[in-house]
């Protein structure tokens, strides 16, 4: 996991995109995989262990999802889905199968530059982590349980404090409702969305500056939550 | 068929058999009376039993009844010493004579009694034959039609009755001057049958049978038979056996019928929904190449100038604005075929309005919005996904007809049973009356040179009347500028954590 050469490989059908996304990733000093269908993608991913995939998810020739659940039988490297807006639910599937984030077209190579960095990011340092974290005027200790906004301890309930704990393991990457329900409430609760969007407000309301337009803790409408710092 | 019809005449003619025993006994008393000296007496007793018996067993009770008295008669009068005479010399004949007589009556009752049985059977046969064919019938009818000419064809001929059968749940269809309408109506009202054994005035009896399933009423049955009761051989309960036959078959054929129906709906639907995403992919994949390539010419440091910049910015945010047009008009093409499909969650307002001002502004990055929301609002019960295209288009809407820095209002309040959302811009106003607009094209201003084609609204206002709201629009009328504001209305959920 640790060689020096990061590979990310791109499975999408639209020559191109495809070409835009490895001009961005050439652009980021790493090496480009192509393949056009979910069998080239297959067999590449099996050959040359990609760090990183990126998978339209209408593609021609299969199901994504089952190429997620496939790839995730073998290998934990990060996963970045593709889809145009209709798939709403198609992408929230991929994510629930074990994608790690999405992008919806038409998507910015800025946007796209930056979603690869988190995920790349995380590899990197997926067992290096540190206990404090800050994004805007917030300050956050895990290993204190102390959390801080303009150096003002704010108090958070359990539940509350559980989604922050989740949301910055996360953090750059979307988590959607199913996750975060599983790991606060555990495994029966995945349907009741409404418990968690209320304590997600009231997070907002004492961690953002601005609750109804957040600039960190940001809804993914009809997806789930993402921590941006 | 044409035996038991020779028989039963027979049988119906009391003169006619009678003459036959008479002459069957006269027959066999010339006979007997060639032979008297090589055969007994007693033996000639044998021979005017055995003429007795087989009497019954072709004429019938009657007939042997008749035949084991004019025997007694023959036998006295021709052996019977004094022959020739009534009187009887020995009263020892008297006994000859009663046993004769109970002997003849005795048989003549048994055999005929088989004989009825017998035709008992072959009638019943018949009747289960019947009701066979129908359920074989039955069983390969595609349509109404076809099951009453099944019906008719296997129960009219073997059963001897007259049949009609009417196959609608619609009283109102059926006029028919043929029977008493009262006791069809009561009859397919109540779900019970009608039986009229004999009718007083010709003599008709006549049933009406209900053809019912588990709780409807599908049709009616109605057989006559104008010369003998139903009631015969059980023809009224094999008449209900083939109602009920007809009434399983008629579900079945319903319900095979509604399933071919859905079948071809899912079909339908199915086509429409992959045309419709394989649109949006073919539309947005050469939008992505293009806005992708316009936005990392941009970040290219050399080559480029500030104007050409400038340029590249306006190719990227009106790419984005054409691929949000083609969201409206695929959820438009959406809506309009398949009806709005609400995915509602319990959720509060605010999530959705960041949301959506957050993707309003990389299409519109100089805007700037300002929302306030009272602090009473409560959650609400709505499609985030559609609610969020609602914000973003009277967002894009605000944003297209106003200054390009212009500020943006969003405010939130609850009013009585409902939530108001505004969306206050600050431009030149509506020049056309205002609840136009959500017509499919309309347009605020009609020669304008704005993008846009007028589908925004009429989706918003397709979308927030699917989840029981309203929208309208108006002129600010303080300043310019123009409000459109929508309702959710609030409905209480005991689920909610009380927080």
């Amino acid at each position: 996991m640790t060689n020096t050469v990061t590979k990310v490989l791109v499975i999408e059908d639209d020559a191109d995109i495809r070409g835009l996304i490895i001009k961005v990733i050439k652009g980021m000093d790493l090496i480009a995989l192509e393949a056009q269908t979910i069998n080239d993608g297959t067999q590449i991913a099996a050959k040359e262990k990609p760090d990183l995939i990126i998978l339209d998810l209408g593609l021609p020739d299969g199901d994504g999802i089952a190429f997620i659940n496939n790839y995730r039988s073998w290998s934990t490297n990060p996963v970045l889905v593709l889809s145009a807006r209709v798939q709403e639910h198609e992408k929230v599937k991929a994510l629930d199968a074990g994608a790690e984030d999405y992008l919806t077209k038409p998507f910015g190579t800025a946007e796209l530059m930056a979603r690869m960095r988190v995920l790349l990011r995380r590899l990197s340092q997926s067992d290096t982590n540190t206990p404090t974290f800050s994004f805007g005027d917030v300050k956050i200790d895990l290993s204190l349980r102390k959390v801080t906004k303009v150096d003002e301890e704010i108090h958070l309930s359990p539940i509350e404090y559980q989604l922050l704990n989740i949301l910055l393991t996360n953090s750059g990457k979307v988590v959607t409702h199913r996750q975060l329900l599983k790991e606060v409430w555990g495994g029966q609760h995945t349907e009741d969305n409404h418990y968690l969007r209320i304590y997600m407000g009231h997070l907002r309301q004492k961690l953002e500056d601005d609750p109804t337009q957040p600039k960190f803790l940001l809804t993914e409408i009809g997806v789930g939550y993402r921590l941006d710092i | 068929m044409n035996k038991k019809t020779i028989n039963s005449s027979l049988a119906d003619r009391p003169l006619f058999s009678g003459l036959i025993c008479i002459g069957i006994a006269s027959i066999l008393s010339l006979a007997c009376a060639a032979l008297l000296g090589i055969v007994d007496i007693a033996n000639i007793v044998m021979i005017f039993l055995l003429s007795t018996f087989l009497i019954a067993t072709s004429l019938g009770r009657n007939a042997a009844i008749f035949s084991a008295f004019i025997n007694v008669v023959f036998f006295d009068f021709f052996f019977v010493p004094p022959r020739f005479s009534f009187s009887v010399d020995d009263s020892q004949y008297l006994i000859t004579f009663l046993v004769m007589m109970i002997v003849g009556l005795v048989t003549g009752h048994l055999a005929a009694k088989l004989k009825e049985q017998i035709k008992d059977v072959s009638a019943r046969e018949r009747l289960a034959k019947a009701l066979q064919s129908l359920s074989r019938g039955l069983f390969s009818a595609q349509s109404d039609e076809q099951i009453v000419q099944v019906s008719k064809s296997a129960l009219e001929v073997p059963l001897g009755i007259e049949i009609d059968l009417f196959i609608t749940e619609n009283l109102d269809q059926l006029k028919i001057d043929k029977f008493d309408m009262q006791s069809v109506a009561w009859s397919m009202q109540s779900g019970t049958r009608i039986f009229n054994e004999v009718d007083e005035v010709d003599g008709k009896s006549i049933i009406y049978l209900p053809i019912r399933s588990e709780l409807k009423t599908l049709g009616i049955l109605v057989a006559s038979d104008s010369t003998k009761s139903l009631r015969h051989y059980g023809r009224d309960d094999l008449l209900q056996t083939a109602a009920n036959l007809i009434a399983l078959e008629v579900v079945q054929l319903r319900s095979a019928q509604a399933r071919e129906l859905s079948k071809v709906e899912a079909a339908t639907e199915r086509l429409k929904s992959a045309i419709l995403s394989s649109l949006s992919h073919d539309l947005r994949t050469p939008l992505t190449t293009m806005i992708g390539l316009a936005e990392s010419l941009q970040e290219r440091n050399q080559g480029i100038n500030s104007q050409s910049k400038a340029d590249l910015e306006t190719i990227r945010s009106q790419g984005l604005r054409l691929s949000s047009m083609i969201g409206n008009l695929l959820e438009m093409a959406r809506l309009q075929t398949q009806g709005p499909t609400l995915k509602k969650e319990w959720q509060p307002i605010e999530d959705v309005i960041g949301s959506s001002i957050k993707h309003f502004s990389t299409s519109f990055p100089k805007s700037i919005v300002k929302t306030s929301i009272t602090s009473d609002v409560p959650p609400l019960y709505f499609d985030e996904v559609l609610i969020e295209r609602v914000l973003c288009n009277l967002l894009e809407n605000a944003a297209k007809y106003s200054l390009e820095s212009a500020t943006i209002e969003v405010l939130v309040r609850k009013n009585e049973q409902f939530v108001e959302v505004s969306v206050i811009d600050a431009g030149t106003g509506f020049a056309q009356e205002p609840s136009q607009l959500f017509e499919m094209f309309a347009r605020g201003i009609s020669d304008t040179n704005k993008s846009g084609m007028g589908l925004g609204l009429a989706i918003c206002k397709e979308i927030i009347e699917a989840h029981g709201g309203s929208i309208s629009a108006k002129n600010n009328e303080s300043k310019a500028g123009s409000v459109i504001t929508f309702t959710l209305p609030i409905t209480e959920n005991s689920e909610l954590p009380k927080l």
